[in-house]
Formats: structure tokens, C-alpha cells, sequence
């Protein structure tokens, strides 16, 4: 009822300020005479101190004057150098003959650069000026060259920072989306990858890509991710996190339901497993959808160790999650409504420890948590040569003095460290803001309502859970819904040879991946040779 | 919309319908380790005496580190506290006038009743133990041999920090290896309280003062204050016999271990008796560590009497002789088993002869069993009423297989010159 009203009011707003839809200026074309283009181009790129106009003639044999317009710093200077000489060449041994225009002869004989093609829009052509390209206008031709010359300077192909592994591929994506693309490629030699291009944000124009491969992947995913990211419609994208917004399935929730990676093998055995990355350009995070929940449990590199120590390690990043959510709850709704539960001497030093504290259990907390998000903040923010700085300040004035002034409890200062810690071995940060978050909220309910409120708390997690989707995929499975098939990857990791079948809800077109059975074994006796 | 807020309303009533409203903090409870009820010692005999041992978490700690060097404190173990009221939960509530703390008992591991008080009769204190929600049915139940609860607080816990963990280990851990006591929880005691033809038993905890080493500097001290001479040991002795909820005698070392074999209880423990040397004929000391016992209880009706049967049987090894030139020939270790059965038989006579003729308490549960076997006959002769009557004249037949298994890590000990 509300949103409705407001909805109303918001739609007024919009109509009175009668600014014009983007993209919607009348479609220019090229003009014969080049003084006229060239001014549209000076009008258009006013004060853009970046923008080359550079003017020569060419003979073949009549000196014809040509216009080349291109960005400083985003065009290619080699190209551009080649153009240039291929064009000014005196002793061009070309000639055309009389009725070849001049931009078809151009591009046929003279300019030696692979991607070129012929525009008349003038619109477009500004906007490839904008995108790197190098545009050739030519007295009295109706069309204008485009000479493919995008390079500039960019971040080489490094270790994603945020995502370190011991064993895998120490390749990370890059703010290019072409240098992305070629690492998934590189990766996937299959002609059924498939890379659907958009372009989202009327001033930011920014490339997207959605990438899945066919046949392994479910079309109406496809044809979902396409409609939600054609819904979009706003003036700018400037990383991925924006598009990820406008395409969650439930935006209140505190879980992500959309997955981010800057790695590529990550993301090429979730195009493997059916499910579609979305790429965008300039930034090195990626998009995959749809996400499990446990999925943020798990490491790319879980795939690559052994199974014994892949098993072992999601086992305990379930106690961490656990730690990294419960712990200071329980702790407060132990010590201050069910002090029966413990053993008498842990409970006599707790007391013992709290003897001096002048705080409640929950004030306690709540102070040392936030001490803690403070520090973490502070040491995200600072540049890394301060990092050693705030680490002194951390462990020495919040923790050690905190204590022996008295403040909070030696017990209590266990507690957050090892929730600090449980909740950084979880393996991604982006998904584990949620618990971060949810932590607090449980920490109120365990003082008010001591233990059934944890599990109060726990329960309306859970639910909210279970209801949750992405992309129509539910966040729980393959625990609910029970997929039993599934759970060779998701409470243990199954050799892989043991893999036989992509999940169940969102491999389904193509099920299997490799052959059954297997397992390596000694040979038969009688293939044994002698 | 308003359905949600409907939802939304009816979950957070349901959560504050139903929380955990006693808030406190830690550092604000008194956590009494112990629980000692007694009879007032003059005043109304209606009333009960409570008293409650508090530990105080500093020391506990500090008697981790420097234990017995803190002059005061080492007298006792935490803070005595009692309080008169006409129930124990009257007297709990008055104790709560001098508690500044709030009084937490749910880490009680032990519940001490004074010996007047069990001799008196424990009746009245029984339904609070069953009923309160702080009482664990795990809580050990102990009487204080000639002494008062309270008194039993004084003991300094020597080897833990807690004086009802002291208690509790003594007991758990130490005394099944003597053979002498028996632990008895709560739970137990009340079930053999309202169970028929079985009476309770529980162990007996005697205060054991030693004298404290004159050291020079503390000897003047010590010299001042008599009291400061002798320390204050826990030592477990005996069985208190109940007949009834009321407490009727005591069994000593020897009854208690007899009794332990009857009800199949004896988990360890040395047995010396003697045997005839094989050559010389002159009588030896041997010495038999039991391993392992199991006992069994049979019924049976001859002549419309009640007759029972014990069958127990054991197993050891040979511990120590008296002399060391005792070859082990073929025969030996059948005397040796002889003397073994022999003497646990002993044992038994003596805890049935005390119980039987003396106290008339089947704290055996002879009763129980012939109940359970003969329910008919039980039923006949309305023992249900009898059974005390009838107990002191019924046959017990004790039959012992003993079996010494291992000689140690010789066979031959070595000749003396």
C-alpha cells in the first residue's frame, strides 16, 4: 500500500523532469563533405583534451584529404602508426580504378590491420572513437572506416589477491574483459562456450558478457540471466557488484544468492557444472549464478587436493561457520542463564575472570566484537605497510591492556579471537558478511533469552534459508531439498573419479561427465607383462 | 501485509512466552560445591540446619598455584555458610540473609547429611532433594561419621582445588580400589528407599586430623593456637546402615567389604590370610589382589521358608607371601585359592551376622530378589509388611569360587641365604 503511494509520487518526479530517454537522439549520418563531419566530431568531442584529430591526404592519385579521430591512451599507437603510414605512402603502387570509392579501396588494399569495418552513423562512430577504435573519414565518401585499435594500458595477469590458494593456477582475472574472456577460453577449448555480449549503462556503456557452455547448461537460465540483465536500465556500471544488485533474487536478504570469483578455474568448473558467469568489463570479478549455500564453503582448491584433506577441511569450515556465528552467543547465554552447564572449575575461572569486569556479558561482547570489526576495518583500509602498525595497536592496547585494565575478561577476549578466526577461514568473504552480521542480532537474543533464543535465532535463519533462491535454484540444496546424489560434493569431496555426475538441479541437460569406475587399480594378471 | 505482521507478532510472543527469564551474570553467584543438612544442635528438632560450602573462584584458582601456602585459606576450602529454617528450602531462603551473592546450587556435586540427622531420620529432607530443580540426582550422598555436616567442611582439600570434587575423586576414583566404600548417588539412595526389601546404605566420611608438620617459623603460631596442630583429612570409612529412612549402625572396613561381595560391588582390593606353608607346614600370610568378582543372588522356597543363595565368584593374583621361600608346587596355588574363598567367605559371614542380627536391615537386597523371583509366595505371606521381621532368620548359603590366576611376575620368589 505504502510502496504503491510512493511509486505514484516517484513516477510524477520522473515525468516532470521531462529529461530526455537516453539514447534517443535522431540518428546522424555521415556527411559527404569532410568540414562538416569534422565539425560535428569538434562539437561532439569539446573540450575532450584526449581526443586526436589528425588530418592528411592521401593520394590515389589525387590527393584526397582524410580525417582520423582517435583517443589518446586508448588507441593503439601501432595501429595508429601503421594507418598512418600505409595511407601517406607516396609510392603507392595501388591504383584504383575510377569508381571504387575511396573507403572501399582503403580497406581492401591499403590499411593493413586485421579488424576493420565501414560505419555510417555517426553516433556509433563517436562511441567507437570512445571505445578505442580509430575512425578514418574521407572526403566525399558517405562511409567512415573503423579500424579496430583498442590497447592501452593495463594490469597484467597477476595472483587474485582476495582469493590465494597452495595448489591451483596462479592466474587471476584482470580489468579486461577480453584478457578475462581468453583465460576462460584458454581453459574451455570448446566451440560450445558461448560469450553473449551486451553493453549496460548509457554512460558508462559497459561491455558485459555472459558466458555458459551449451548443452551443459539449462536455456531458461540463459534466457533468466539475459531478461534480468536486459531489465537493467541505469547510466552506469562500474563493477560487478552493481549488476548483481539489480539481479538477486531476494535484494533483502542478507545472503548473497549470486556468486563472485576472480578466479578463472573457479569460474570454468562452475560453467562445467551448468551454471552461467556473467563477465564485466573493468573489474576482475566475475559473477556466477546460481549459487549454493555450501558453495561458499568450498575452495576451488578443495578440487585439486586430495579428497581426504578436501573432506576433512569442509567438515571443519562447518565448525567454523558455526563458531564464526554462535560463539559469542553462546558464551553469553551460558554464562548468564545456564552457569549450570559447565564443569564447576571452568565455571569458578569464568567467575573468577569476570570478577573485576564492571560490564554485563553482552556489553562485554558487543564491546570486543566491535573493537574487533574496528580493527579489521582499519586494517582492510590502511595502505599495507600500516597494517603491522594497527596489528601492534590490535593485540597490545585492545586486547592485552583492555584486560588488565579490567575492562573485559581474559575468557571473553578467547571468545572473539577464535570467532575472528573461525570466520576468516571461511573461504569467502562475501559470502560470510551475512553470519559477520547475523552475529549481533544473536548475541542480543542469547542475553535476553539465554539459549532459546540462540536457537530461536538459528531457526528463522534457517527458514529464511531454506525459502531462499537463486535463480530459481533453491540456496539449500542439496540438503533441502535432499539431493542425495549430490552429497559426494558437498559434506565430504568424492575423489574424481568417483564424480560422475554434474548437481542434480542445475547440471541436469547433460548429467554425466565422465566415464564410470574409474578408480585406478593394478592390472589384471593377464594384461601384466611378463 | 497483515497476515505478515499477524505472523510476525505471533512468533516473537512465542519467544518471549517462553525464554529464560533468571538473567545473571557469573561474578554475581555464590556456587556452593557442597550441601551439608543437619539437625540443629539445640532448638527445635523440627528444624533443619543447612549449610552450604561456597567456593570462591579466586582461590580456587590461587590453589592451583602455591596450594597450602596461603596461611587462612588453607583451613578450608571455600566459604561455610549456614542457615536454620523449619525446611531445608526455609533454611536455604534464610541462608540467602547472609549470602551476598545469589545462592547457586546446581554445582553441588555432594550432599552431606550429619550423622544425628541420618540417625534421625532423613524423611523430611528427601522430597526437597527430589524435587528441586538446583539437585542433581548425580550428587553423591554421604553421612559424616560422629560429626556434623558442617564440620566436614573444615576438611582442607589436599590434592584438587574444590572440596566436593576432593570428596567426589575420593570416592570415584580412590576408594573402589580399597573395597571399603561405596559410592552412592542420589538417584541410588532413592531407590533403595522406595523400593521393598532393600534397605540404603551410604558411605560414611570420617574426619581424619593429622597433625601438621612443625615447621620453626609457623611453631610458635602453632603453639598459640592449638587447633592450628592438626589438619583436617577426609577419610572414607565404612557404610552407614539404614533401615528405613532412618539410620540404624555403621559397618566397618571388614562388613563393608562383605558386603561388597554379596551385592557384586567389589572392584579391587587386597585380601591377607593364611595358609600352610606346603613343606614346613607352619603357617604363612598371603596376600591375594582381587581383579575380578562377580556375585549373584538366588532365591528359592524349601519348606515354605526363604532361602538364599550367594553365589560369588572371584578371581586375583597372588600379591606378596609372608616369607620369601615358598617354592609354588603343584598344590600351592589351590591353597592359596582355599585361603581366598575362604577368607571372603569370612568377610560375608561377618556383614550378614551384623546386619541380620544386629540392625535387621536388608541393605543387601535379598528382599528385592525374592520379590522379583517369587512373587507368589511374597505376596502369600504379605512380606511386603513381614520382610523386616523375617530377615533377621532367613538362611543365606555363601558359596565362593576363587581362582588365583597369576603369580606376579615370578613364580618362585628368590631363596634367602
Amino acid at each position: 500500500m505504502v510502496f504503491n503511494k510512493l511509486k505514484e509520487k516517484f513516477k510524477g518526479l520522473w515525468a516532470d523532469k521531462k529529461t530526455p530517454p537516453p539514447n534517443q537522439e535522431e540518428k546522424k549520418l555521415l556527411s559527404r563533405s569532410l568540414g562538416k563531419n569534422e565539425k560535428y566530431f569538434r562539437d561532439t568531442f569539446n573540450r575532450c583534451s584526449d581526443v586526436i584529430f589528425r588530418k592528411f591526404e592521401v593520394s590515389v592519385p589525387d590527393p584526397v584529404p582524410v580525417l582520423m579521430v582517435y583517443l589518446d591512451g586508448l588507441s593503439s599507437f601501432i595501429v595508429g602508426e601503421s594507418v598512418v603510414r600505409s595511407l601517406m605512402n607516396r609510392y603507392l603502387k595501388e591504383k584504383r580504378r575510377g569508381d571504387e570509392p575511396l573507403a572501399e579501396h582503403a580497406r581492401d588494399h591499403l590499411i593493413s590491420v586485421p579488424e576493420i569495418k565501414p560505419e555510417k552513423d555517426l553516433g556509433k562512430l563517436v562511441d567507437f572513437v570512445l571505445s578505442g577504435d580509430i575512425i578514418l573519414i574521407m572526403d566525399g565518401e558517405p562511409e567512415g572506416l573503423v579500424i579496430s585499435s583498442r590497447g592501452w594500458e593495463a594490469r597484467s595477469v597477476s595472483e587474485p589477491e582476495a582469493e590465494p590458494l597452495v595448489r591451483g593456477p596462479r592466474d587471476g582475472f584482470t580489468e579486461n574483459i577480453r584478457t578475462n574472456t581468453s583465460l576462460i577460453r584458454r581453459r574451455l577449448k570448446t566451440s560450445r562456450l558461448k560469450l553473449e555480449s551486451l553493453e549496460i549503462g548509457s554512460i558508462t556503456k559497459t561491455a558485459v558478457i555472459i558466458t555458459y557452455i551449451d548443452g551443459i547448461v539449462n536455456e531458461k537460465l540463459v534466457a533468466e540471466v539475459r531478461e534480468r540483465l536486459a531489465r537493467i536500465k541505469t547510466d552506469s556500471i562500474l563493477e560487478s557488484g552493481y549488476l548483481e544488485q539489480f539481479i538477486e533474487d531476494n535484494p533483502w536478504s542478507l545472503f548473497s544468492q549470486v556468486d563472485v570469483t576472480e578466479r578463472p578455474d573457479k569460474v570454468c568448473g562452475n560453467l562445467l557444472e551448468g551454471r552461467v558467469a556473467v563477465l564485466v568489463d573493468n573489474t576482475p570479478f566475475a559473477l556466477i549464478v546460481p549459487v549454493l549455500f555450501l558453495q561458499f564453503l568450498q575452495t576451488p582448491e578443495d578440487y585439486y587436493m586430495r579428497p581426504f584433506q578436501a573432506s576433512f577441511l569442509r567438515a571443519l569450515r562447518l565448525v567454523t561457520l558455526n563458531i564464526a556465528l554462535l560463539l559469542p552467543s553462546f558464551y553469553i547465554a551460558i554464562t548468564t542463564f545456564h552457569q549450570e552447564m559447565l564443569p564447576t572449575s571452568l565455571l569458578l575461572s569464568i567467575a573468577q575472570a569476570r570478577s573485576g569486569v564492571p560490564f554485563p556479558a553482552l556489553v562485554e561482547a558487543l564491546l570486543m566484537e566491535m573493537a574487533f570489526e574496528i580493527v579489521r576495518e582499519a586494517g582492510i583500509r590502511l595502505p599495507s605497510p600500516m597494517g603491522q602498525a594497527v596489528s601492534i595497536v590490535a593485540s597490545l592496547v585492545v586486547g592485552q591492556a583492555a584486560v588488565s585494565a579490567g575492562l573485559v575478561s581474559p575468557a571473553m577476549l578467547i571468545v572473539v579471537a577464535l570467532t575472528a578466526m573461525a570466520s576468516f577461514s571461511l573461504p569467502s568473504s562475501h559470502a560470510t558478511e551475512a553470519i559477520r552480521l547475523l552475529r549481533f542480532p544473536i548475541m542480543f537474543l542469547a542475553a535476553t533469552l539465554g539459549l532459546f533464543g540462540v536457537m530461536a535465532g538459528l531457526l528463522v535463519i534457517l527458514i529464511h534459508l531454506c525459502s531462499l533462491r537463486s535463480f530459481g535454484v533453491p540456496y539449500l540444496s542439496p540438503i533441502a531439498p535432499l539431493t542425495l546424489r549430490d552429497w559426494k560434493d558437498v559434506p565430504v569431496r568424492a575423489p574424481w573419479w568417483a564424480m560422475f555426475t554434474r548437481p542434480r538441479l542445475i547440471g541436469y541437460k547433460e548429467p554425466q561427465r565422465q566415464e564410470f569406475f574409474q578408480m585406478p587399480r593394478p592390472p589384471k594378471r593377464r594384461e601384466r607383462k611378463p | 501485509m497483515k497476515r505478515k505482521f499477524i505472523y510476525i507478532c505471533l512468533f516473537s510472543w512465542l519467544i518471549l512466552a517462553g525464554g529464560c527469564w533468571n538473567r545473571i551474570e557469573v561474578e554475581n553467584l555464590a556456587i556452593a560445591s557442597a550441601l551439608g543438612i543437619d539437625k540443629p544442635a539445640q532448638g527445635d528438632s523440627n528444624q533443619v540446619l543447612v549449610s552450604i560450602l561456597v567456593e570462591k573462584p579466586g582461590e580456587a584458582e590461587e590453589g592451583g598455584g602455591g596450594r597450602g601456602t596461603s596461611g587462612a585459606s588453607s583451613q578450608m576450602s571455600g566459604w561455610v555458610n549456614f542457615g536454620e529454617g523449619n525446611s531445608v528450602e526455609d533454611a536455604i531462603r534464610n541462608l540467602s540473609t547472609t549470602t551476598s551473592k545469589r545462592l547457586f546450587l546446581d554445582h553441588s556435586r555432594v550432599i552431606i547429611l550429619g550423622e544425628e540427622k541420618a540417625r534421625g531420620g532423613v524423611g523430611d529432607i528427601i522430597d526437597f532433594l527430589v524435587r528441586s530443580r538446583f539437585i542433581r540426582l548425580r550428587n553423591l550422598l554421604l553421612v559424616a561419621s560422629e560429626s556434623t555436616a558442617l564440620d566436614t567442611f573444615s576438611i582442607t582439600p589436599e590434592l584438587t582445588n574444590i572440596f566436593s570434587e576432593e570428596i567426589n575423586d575420593l570416592i570415584t576414583l580412590s576408594a573402589p580400589r580399597g573395597a571399603n566404600t561405596h559410592a552412592v548417588n542420589l538417584k541410588d539412595f532413592l531407590i533403595d528407599l522406595s523400593i521393598y526389601g532393600k534397605e540404603a546404605v551410604l558411605p560414611l566420611l570420617e574426619i581424619r586430623k593429622v597433625p601438621v608438620e612443625q615447621s620453626p617459623e609457623n611453631a610458635s603460631a602453632a603453639s598459640e593456637n592449638l587447633q592450628q596442630k592438626y589438619k583436617k583429612n577426609a577419610r572414607l570409612k565404612g557404610l552407614a546402615v539404614f533401615k528405613g529412612d532412618k539410620m540404624v549402625g555403621k559397618l566397618d572396613d571388614m562388613e563393608t567389604k562383605g558386603f561388597l561381595w554379596i551385592i557384586g560391588e567389589s572392584h579391587s582390593g587386597t585380601l591377607t590370610f593364611d595358609i600352610l606353608h606346603p613343606e614346613t607346614k607352619k603357617p604363612v600370610q598371603a596376600t591375594v589382589e582381587m581383579t575380578r568378582a562377580t556375585a549373584e543372588i538366588d532365591t528359592e522356597i524349601s519348606d515354605g521358608k526363604p532361602v538364599i543363595r550367594v553365589k560369588i565368584d572371584t578371581e586375583g593374583n597372588l600379591g606378596e607371601f609372608s616369607e620369601p621361600n615358598i617354592p609354588i608346587l603343584p598344590g600351592v596355588m589351590e591353597l592359596v585359592d582355599q585361603g581366598y574363598a575362604r577368607n571372603i567367605r569370612e568377610q560375608v559371614k561377618l556383614a550378614l551376622n551384623k546386619c541380620q542380627k544386629e540392625f535387621q536391615s536388608d541393605i543387601f537386597g535379598f528382599g528385592a530378589r525374592l520379590r522379583r523371583q517369587h512373587l507368589e509366595y511374597w505376596k502369600q505371606n504379605n512380606l511386603q509388611e513381614n520382610w523386616t521381621n523375617i530377615f533377621p532368620e532367613i538362611e543365606v548359603q555363601v558359596e565362593v569360587k576363587a581362582n588365583v590366576r597369576r603369580s606376579g611376575v615370578v613364580l618362585d620368589s628368590i631363596e634367602l641365604r
